[in-house]
């Protein structure tokens, strides 16, 4: 026991300053409330065609087609690293086909998937943009989300670039369980990026 | 333990004429005892604050600052640290710790704080010293990766509980996160703290 927290004490000092001043400036509550005014959450999923090579340094962040696009159910939608299929949603999950076109390629894309969020049944509905402000609570909220590729549990959404179409479930129960989210969860559009 | 100042405070005192860490810093090179005093007056308190979570007792709390203090003296110079803050409120960590385990190995009053034997019941039911295949740099390090890994929300709820040692519910007023997803957070990571240094090799089975 105390070996670990003897190896506790020697962490970066960015992260024991940053634990202090997040109830100030990052709290999750803050910008749950935050979500519950704008009412929206932004979910990123993220598909990595290069295990190689992988992200470049310098790599550019370039918004590719569709830019942004309603994305109803049973639709698939392509861009040119790959293929996005919306196969289903319920309660607490979002069922995607996803399919990475570059073989051991050097591109990355990533497809960001916008999810409405009702709080206390306040059903309103809203896009927000990558550089909005709020995007601080993505990674917050997707650090909550339970991710399944081909029924396997993954820590990230991360596909080779093998040219087959994959099953993506986003189950999001706690992020549900918190009350933070209330289901059935559409989503409503998706972009793709990719980083060169 | 009541006049101890908010844990995650950056400073003590407010007034102008507080010298600035690289100030401060050069004095101990100096080797001026005015060091002493002007740490003293911008971290004395936050570094009670720290060493208040660990220690119940008042009087262990003043003696592990004293030790501190000492520390600092001893080690600037050869250090001539980055961040004085930082490097106080490590030293105090380790002091305080280092105190409240010899109260538990000698089986004398436990004069640690429940939070802090709270902490030590979470870490122990995952983590054995003998299991700790690494110590110092590497498994620091090993840590640090893992902790660069997650979510800014998830880390600072790890390090506020681990490192600052506050209690499941401080956490939970500060963060806004709920009591029982603050719970969930830190079983979670422990556990996958636990994994990630067997794959490193900083820790066995």
């Amino acid at each position: 026991m105390s070996r670990i927290l003897y190896g506790m004490n020697g962490i970066s000092d960015e992260f024991i300053s940053e634990a202090a001043e997040y109830r100030r400036h990052g709290s999750r509550g803050l910008y749950l409330r935050l979500a519950a005014a704008a009412a929206c959450v932004l979910l990123t999923v993220s598909v990595a065609g290069a295990l190689t090579v992988g992200r470049q340094p310098g790599s550019d962040r370039l918004p590719q087609t569709p830019a942004s696009v309603i994305f109803p159910l049973g639709d698939t939608k392509t861009c040119r690293f790959g293929t996005i299929e919306y196969r289903a949603y319920d309660e607490r999950t979002v069922t995607l086909g996803m399919k990475a076109d570059y073989p051991g390629g050097t591109y990355w894309f990533q497809i960001e998937a916008y999810v409405p969020v009702g709080v206390d049944g306040a059903d309103v509905y809203h896009f927000i943009t990558p550089d909005h402000p709020m995007c601080g609570a993505e990674k917050w909220l997707t650090g909550m989300l339970r991710i399944y590729i081909d029924g396997e549990p993954s820590e990230t959404v991360c596909l080779e670039g093998d040219g087959k179409m994959h099953e993506i479930v986003i189950d999001f129960g706690e992020v549900i369980d918190e009350g933070y989210l209330i289901g059935p969860v559409p989503i409503w559009a998706m972009e793709c990026f990719y980083e060169r | 333990m009541d006049d101890v100042t908010d844990v995650t405070d950056v400073t003590d005192a407010t007034d102008a004429a507080v010298k600035n860490d690289g100030e401060i810093v050069e004095h101990f090179w100096q080797r001026d005892e005015a060091a002493i005093e002007y740490a003293q007056r911008k971290y004395g308190k936050l570094c009670a604050s720290i060493s208040a979570h660990i220690l119940e007792n008042r009087g262990d709390v003043e003696e592990c600052l004293d030790d501190m203090y000492v520390a600092a003296w001893n080690t600037i110079p050869p250090q001539r640290p980055e961040s004085l803050k930082f490097y106080l409120c490590k030293l105090i960590r380790r002091i305080s710790i280092n105190r409240a385990v010899y109260y538990n190995a000698e089986k004398r009053d436990r004069r640690k704080t429940v939070s802090f034997e709270e902490i030590e019941e979470e870490t122990g039911k995952l983590f054995r010293d003998e299991s700790v295949t690494e110590d110092g740099g590497f498994l620091t390090d090993t840590i640090n990766a893992f902790l660069g890994g997650l979510p800014k929300g998830r880390r600072a709820v790890v390090v506020l509980r681990y490192w600052y040692g506050l209690p499941i519910a401080e956490i939970s007023g500060r963060t806004g996160i709920k009591v029982n997803t603050v719970k969930t957070i830190l079983s979670r990571e422990l556990g996958r703290l636990r994994a990630y240094l067997i794959e490193k090799g900083a820790y066995t089975e």
